[in-house]
């Protein structure tokens, strides 16, 4: 592996680690009717659409147990579906489609979205606490709106890591 | 993309698919995991200073919104005070903080020398958790364990639901699976005290089991009974807002506002031990699995 991929890759887990923080850090990102922002998963999709799918799949599981470490329940949720997710995402950026910033919107708004669903029917609906449609739209839908809004935040960051050392590579 | 199901990388994913399903049963059945555990040892330090330093920022926020005049009364204040305790200043603001802590920490420990207690600080809140849970900055080492209660000097704030050596979290009264046995402090009648996500949005728990006659009324104090052997007898869950009829049987029920914010709670006090602590807890089950008493599905 050469400098420049190490350097890239070492960012890449640094940005994962730091997101996780600022997103657990009580008080810090402020509350939007409520909620609050799950940043680590637009951080890891757009990860994935600047790097091959093995890697991305690596960073995708990294993201995905930290979140799972958070949210202090099942191991493994958050992981499995991020590393899945970051393949394919992945996989579609290298032969689809043009990674650029209306597809970023659209892979992360997608994968948001389906694991918003999934966590609410796996965390709330099968735990079978009372009130499970108010719970998705009081509280599931603010959380995906408000981490899709961060998701320009997320792919300008990681472009530009990715494109800056890309650049030395060649 | 035709050979993708041939590739290697494909072949990583399923052999990580099928190890975070596995890890995800385990946990599911075990409750703790190496795993995260290891997470705990990298994470838990971090979020401890990120904590602190958010908790720094939000103060000096409070300070920047103040108007100019008291800023610069407060100002010239803040400069005597400094002269004046120049030489003793090393330190004074941890050990003030300190001091008000431990503070809180005698009143309760006076009103109940049964109680063992350990001081933590919040680290983490998860944004996906509806229910404000939360990480302590303490663990098993520091003498915490499952289903511990834990509270301020104001009142009940919840309960240890998993832990590891360097941190635990706790699942606040909020979560529709703490049940706190209560009473009544004026009328002495008893309920069980709960929550779903309509109260908790509303940050009233509700009182429940009431029967038709009940005395209970807005503004009596409710606190513990001390049945069930989670939470010690006597601490403060909040004040009776309002009497409502069920909307499913001919009992009541009361809204109870909370004695503590546990949205913005930042400082607790643990107990890690106390006079009929799971006494009513299965004979086999021991501590860990006294699920049932502290409401754990």
């Amino acid at each position: 592996m050469n400098r420049y991929r190490a350097v890239r890759y070492l960012g890449y887990a640094l940005e994962i680690l730091v997101v996780f923080i600022l997103q657990e850090t009580p008080g810090l990102i402020p509350a939007v009717g409520g909620a609050r922002p799950v940043v680590l998963i637009p951080a890891a999709v757009c990860i994935a659409m600047f790097e091959a799918e093995t890697p991305a799949m690596v960073f995708g599981l990294l993201a995905g147990l930290l979140a799972d470490y958070g949210a202090g329940g099942v191991l493994g949720f958050h992981a499995l579906l991020l590393a899945a997710a970051c393949f394919a995402v992945s996989l579609m950026a290298a032969n689809l489609f043009q990674t650029n910033f209306l597809m970023a919107l659209l892979t992360c708004a997608v994968t948001e979205a389906c694991m918003t669903l999934l966590q609410w029917l796996f965390f709330f609906v099968l735990y079978g606490y009372a009130h499970a449609g108010y719970a998705l739209t009081a509280h599931y839908l603010p959380i995906f709106c408000y981490t899709f809004a961060l998701t320009p935040l997320a792919y300008y960051f990681n472009r530009a890591l990715a494109l800056q050392i890309r650049s030395k590579e060649e | 993309m035709k050979d993708v199901f041939h590739s290697t990388a494909f072949k990583i994913l399923v052999a990580v698919v099928a190890a975070m399903f596995c890890l995800m049963l385990y946990t599911a059945g075990a409750g703790d995991s190496a795993t995260a555990t290891a997470l705990g040892l990298i994470t838990t330090p971090m979020q401890r200073v990120s904590a602190i330093v958010a908790n720094n920022a939000a103060a000096a926020a409070r300070t920047a919104a103040q108007p100019k005049e008291e800023l610069e009364a407060e100002n010239r204040r803040l400069r005597q005070q400094v002269e004046d305790l120049n030489k003793k200043l090393v330190n004074y603001y941890a050990y003030q903080q300190e001091n008000a802590q431990l503070r809180k920490f005698l009143e309760l420990k006076n009103d109940n020398p049964d109680f063992k207690l350990v001081a933590a600080a919040v680290i983490g809140r998860d944004p996906n958790d509806l229910f404000g849970q939360f990480t302590l900055d303490q663990g098993s080492r520091a003498g915490i364990a499952l289903n511990d209660p834990v509270v301020t000097e104001a009142g009940v704030v919840g309960w240890v639901s998993s832990l590891s050596a360097g941190y635990s979290k706790v699942t606040t009264f909020l979560a529709p699976e703490t049940k706190i046995s209560a009473m009544d402090r004026v009328s002495r009648e008893t309920g069980v005290v709960g929550c779903d996500i309509r109260a908790a949005d509303r940050s009233l728990l509700q009182l429940n089991y009431l029967s038709a006659g009940t005395a209970v009324k807005a503004g009596d104090l409710i606190v513990t009974s001390g049945i069930g052997g989670i939470y010690p007898r006597n601490l403060i869950i909040g004040t009776v807002k309002d009497v409502k009829h069920s909307t499913y049987d001919v009992s009541l029920y009361a809204e109870v506002e909370p004695a503590v914010d546990v949205k913005a709670v930042r400082d607790v006090l643990v107990i890690t031990s106390f006079t009929g602590q799971g006494e009513a807890l299965s004979p086999a089950g021991g501590k860990a699995s006294s699920s049932s008493a502290g409401g754990k599905p």
